[in-house]
């Protein structure tokens, strides 16, 4: 997109978008990254996956920094965890993000194609991602730096969930809070808000690295749409999922991620 | 394949498991550790 050649009608589009992403993104326990990406792919087929990439990651960045600090707020992160998992984060992403400025388009549709389907289908299975009836009540995450294997395994569980991201992205959230739920035992309020911290951490890394290499260069005004509606988005989200059951709306996002898959997948043929 | 897309491919999936294997013991070292008798901080009322 031409800088400066932004009209308040594409203004109006992208905004739209990035808060439809907000606000469904938050529902389901994720940044929205999963939604814009998809979305970027089927408005732009000739560009670049570093030049999709880094304009998503750059709005998941805006997006995860203002909900880390509504989760700050209500001690809702585990500092030491957060730290932790953000740290070991970082090298991967960074260089995820200088690898897909080698992957070709057809590749990065293909492989996201796949994620959406999967996604698709585990939201379909597991509409509101409820813990399991054996997880436990008691929040164990206190007890994660006196536990070196939980603490290794949430330290390189995290580190490749922020490569996957990087190469896709997307912020992982809707990869890395059902790890910290179901391999980590977090309860889940500490798992969405940790992992917005992560999240925010590994997209800033990634979206630095894009813009040292030029990959940002041009897509300001792009992203400062998708950011603006997103912002917008994600407390409306959040408020409706607390306000309402949410598993239809949500058996119907998983229903489109599977058609958003299927038809990314299908362009390869 | 280039050199560096091979190079870096396989940074992607060596440094997390190495980094992942050796930073957190360096971290909790250092963390502060919370004084046993210290009272732990009340978790909210979630909705979640």
């Amino acid at each position: 997109m031409d800088p400066g050649a932004l009209e308040l009608s594409q203004f109006l589009a992208l905004a739209a978008l990035g808060f439809a992403a907000g606000a469904i993104g938050t529902l389901v326990g994720a940044g929205g990254g999963f939604l814009i990406v998809p979305a970027l792919l089927l408005l732009h087929p000739e560009a670049s996956p570093a030049a999709l990439a880094s304009t998503s990651l750059a709005v998941v960045f805006f997006n995860a920094y203002s909900g880390t600090l509504a989760y700050l707020r209500m001690g809702r992160i585990d500092p030491f965890a957060a730290v932790l998992f953000a740290l070991a984060s970082v090298p991967g992403a960074v260089l995820a993000a200088l690898l897909v400025r080698d992957v070709p388009r057809g590749a990065f549709d293909g492989a996201f194609g796949l994620l959406l389907l999967a996604a698709g289908l585990a939201v379909l299975r597991d509409p509101l991602g409820r813990p399991r009836p054996s997880a436990p009540v008691e929040p164990l995450v206190s007890a994660l730096r006196d536990e070196p294997g939980r603490m290794r395994l949430g330290a390189i569980g995290s580190a490749y969930i922020s490569v996957l991201a990087s190469l896709l992205g997307i912020g992982g959230g809707i990869v890395h809070v059902p790890f910290l739920i179901r391999a980590l035992r977090f309860p889940p309020h500490l798992a969405t808000a940790t992992s917005q911290f992560v999240l925010a951490a590994t997209a800033f890394a990634a979206s630095a690295t894009h813009a040292a290499a030029g990959t940002l260069a041009g897509r300001l005004d792009e992203i400062l749409s998708l950011a603006v509606g997103v912002m917008m988005g994600a407390p409306i989200g959040a408020a409706l999922s607390a306000r309402i059951g949410g598993a239809a709306i949500v058996r119907a996002l998983g229903a489109l991620l599977c058609l958003v898959g299927v038809r990314l997948l299908m362009r390869l043929w | 394949m280039t050199p560096r897309t091979l190079a870096l491919t396989i940074a992607a999936l060596v440094v997390p498991a190495l980094w992942g294997w050796l930073f957190p013991p360096l971290l909790a070292r250092v963390w502060p550790r919370r004084p046993p008798d210290a009272p732990r901080p009340p978790l909210p009322d979630y909705e979640i």
